[in-house]
């Protein structure tokens, strides 16, 4: 039965294109601060998607991956496939267009218009082609496609309220409802007929001015050079983790003043002793032991905004398919992998671009040796206590920051062996196709990053305030009954005798019964470790607040401390990812070899680390 | 008539895809991404270590490996004058 309007409450409206066309940078003009990232209803894939405003009425955005076309060959193509074929059908369609690359998009667009949805297709990088001296004659294009045709520039918001007044029509038309759409059974067209449709098109309307790549090819003179390049990308690595250290510290040093005095005049208002001893001992050490590594990790969030919105992610993966292609990865898979440095999620889903279903797993597999977001604490905190810090080269990279380089080069190299040894072993397989669109140099778009860093810190105080306050909470608890009156009252708690119990297997790693509890907790999220350990140390020093340095100095050796460190950098320590592993593999087999996998290989390298280590003279 | 594959262009060159020796899935998948019999592709540049190259073609840059733009044979091969890679360090 078909639905009549007001039954249907929730207006949607899907952002269809191929990659790199501004669809994302329009979602973002268009939504702002008002997204959310979801599950599409049925299918178990998460999607993006954001509210804006319209003749004062909620309208729902849907920002689809990009593809070229709609034959589900990648993941991203299917979803893209599915939500623009299943029900209920988006309310309308706009079409973003790259401007630039009319002949490679319209197939696309006329895959959609076969659909019969509401379609608009905007043609964006207005801005461009007029610098260019591009001219696209809108008439014609409009009655060829029998589609309304609309120029746009994301970026400059050009062209918006043209777009909005169509929207509003056409989400008004009462006399019209959009169910049921009609879809006349069409006989499906073949990649070869979407090309000449196109290019007949394109003929008939696009008069090319300047071509877009001659300012990207002088860039990529130096970026694809046999010399520079790799120097250029070493250059970038190296700036990225100075300012890690160098940038975030007075942001950090704020934050850490700011959350010891919060203790000092909360702790000081609150005179019940239980009372006392939760929020200061619990909440504010344990929260805050995590949340001064905010701008660390915003840092790390940036650069890699940058480096993919400017297109320079795009060269760096097609100069690693050559290596890559070797262990049974390829090009493609390099996004992932960045992407993975900020957080594993976000990085086991970029690998849906990857066709090939067993380069998209072994991607997925290895993805989470990359050094996340979650690890940067612990890491920081761990050199920062036994690192000293002095400039390696003066004025350019210091100690600390090489110290965190090189746990960064474990993570990569644990992820291209395991890579290696599978391809070698169990996963053997030929190469598969690769290729890939190497987009113009463009600036990256600031209220993108913006709203990324945004995102990333709401993100992080959540996880902070939810997940993290919480095991701290209970650990706090633990940790403080039942009450002894013992010299070590932490060590005759429950969590202390928990983790007392697992001292013998972790004795081996260099580690004693206090960072056994801490280990108990990064089960959870990796940088649990950082607000336990926190928590333990307030709780048995009587002051408000205790440097968390000094405290973990009289814990760890230097040599335990690396094997601690050795253990984070290449162990499975986080929930989030493992339920993505299973949903984006579609199973647990994955998820479960790769949690003992991962945890194993910890285990071992830390028991090297610290026997060998031992052996050696080391202490 | 005188062919060439792809894989065999020097950088500044360009030619008409003249067929193209793939599986039906690499050719449709080719030509989705406008690598189809009839277009003109020019060689744009090498990657650092050769493979993959880079190709113009509709106004916009693709990357492919030696081996399947071994499967490209093209005809009229010839110097591409227009080719941005050799303008960019002319004086315009």
């Amino acid at each position: 039965m078909p639905l009549t309007l007001t039954e249907k409450k929730d207006r949607t409206i899907v952002l269809a294109g191929n990659p790199n066309g501004g669809k994302t940078t329009l979602f973002n003009a268009l939504t702002g601060l008002r997204q959310k990232v979801g599950n599409y209803p049925g299918i178990t894939v998460e999607k993006k998607t954001g509210t804006f405003v319209l003749n004062g009425a909620d309208i729902t955005l849907i920002d689809l991956p990009g593809t070229y076309s709609l034959s589900p060959r990648s993941e991203d193509a299917r979803v893209a496939a599915q939500v623009l074929k299943g029900e209920p059908f988006p309310d309308a369609v706009l079409c973003v267009v790259d401007g630039n690359t009319l002949e490679r998009s319209l197939p696309l667009v006329l895959q959609i218009r076969a659909l019969n949805l509401p379609t608009l297709v905007l043609i964006n990088m207005a801005d461009e082609l007029k610098k260019m001296g591009t001219t696209i004659d809108l008439k014609e294009m409009e009655r060829r496609l029998s589609l309304p045709v609309f120029t746009i520039s994301a970026k400059t918001r050009q062209g918006f309220p043209d777009v909005k007044r169509w929207l509003s029509e056409k989400l008004k038309e009462d006399s019209c409802p959009s169910f049921p759409v009609s879809r006349p059974h069409i006989s499906p067209l073949t990649t070869e007929d979407l090309r000449r449709e196109s290019k007949a098109i394109v003929q008939a309307v696009v008069r090319n001015g300047r071509s877009l790549h001659a300012f990207s090819a002088k860039v990529d003179k130096v970026v694809m050079h046999k010399v520079a390049g790799p120097l250029l990308f070493a250059g970038v690595v190296l700036v990225v983790f100075q300012a890690v250290f160098s940038w975030a510290g007075p942001l950090m040093d704020l934050i850490d003043e700011t959350i010891r005095l919060l203790g000092l005049g909360v702790g000081g208002l609150i005179t019940n002793d239980f009372l006392h001893s939760l929020v200061v001992d619990g909440v504010i050490a344990g929260v805050g032991g995590v949340v001064v590594f905010l701008p660390q990790i915003l840092i790390v969030f940036f650069f890699i905004s940058v480096m993919e919105n400017s297109g320079y992610l795009a060269r760096a993966a097609i100069v690693m398919d050559r290596f890559f292609s070797k262990i049974g990865l390829q090009g493609k898979s390099f996004l992932p992998f960045i992407s993975s440095y900020a957080c594993a999620i976000p990085g086991i889903m970029a690998a849906r671009t990857i066709e090939s279903r067993r380069e998209r797993l072994a991607t997925i597999f290895v993805a989470p040796f990359m050094t996340c977001s979650a690890r940067l604490p612990v890491y920081a905190l761990l050199i920062a206590a036994f690192v000293p810090a002095v400039p390696v080269v003066k004025g350019v990279i210091g100690l600390q920051a090489l110290a965190l380089l090189a746990l960064y080069v474990l993570g990569f190299l644990a992820a291209i062996l395991t890579a290696w040894g599978f391809n070698s072993t169990v996963m053997k397989s030929d190469k598969t196709p690769f290729h890939m669109e190497v987009p113009p140099y463009r600036w990256p778009p600031l209220r993108g990053t913006l709203l990324l860093l945004w995102d990333r810190s709401k993100v992080f105080i959540r996880q902070a305030g939810g997940v993290i306050l919480l095991v701290n909470v209970a650990l706090w608890f633990l940790a403080s009954y039942p009450k002894s009156a013992g010299p070590e009252p932490v060590k005759e708690s429950y969590a202390g005798q928990l983790g007392v119990m697992i001292e013998p297997l972790i004795k081996p790693l260099g580690f004693n019964w206090k960072i056994g509890v801490g280990l108990i907790g990064s089960q959870a999220a990796r940088e649990v470790i950082v607000s336990s350990l926190s928590t333990i140390y307030s709780i048995e020093s009587d002051q408000n607040s205790v440097a968390l340095q000094d405290a973990l100095r009289q814990d760890l050796t230097p040599l335990s401390a690396l094997s601690l460190l050795v253990f984070f950098a290449l162990a499975m320590q986080c929930m989030a990812t493992t339920a993505v592993v299973r949903r984006e593999t579609g199973g647990w087999k994955i998820p479960v070899v790769q949690f003992f996998y991962m945890n194993g290989l910890a285990y071992t390298a830390a028991l090297v680390v610290f026997q060998g280590g031992r052996w050696l003279g080391f202490q | 008539m005188k062919t060439k594959k792809l894989s065999e262009l020097s950088v500044g060159e360009k030619g008409i895809v003249f067929a193209v020796e793939a599986d039906a899935v690499l050719s449709d998948q080719l030509l989705e991404l406008g690598v189809g019999v009839g277009e003109e592709l020019s060689f744009y540049g090498k990657s650092p270590f050769g493979d993959p190259m880079v190709i113009g073609l509709m106004n916009y840059k693709l990357a492919i490996r030696k081996a399947e733009a071994a499967k490209i044979i093209l005809r009229d091969v010839g110097p591409n004058f227009k080719n941005e890679a050799n303008h960019a360090t002319d004086a315009h």
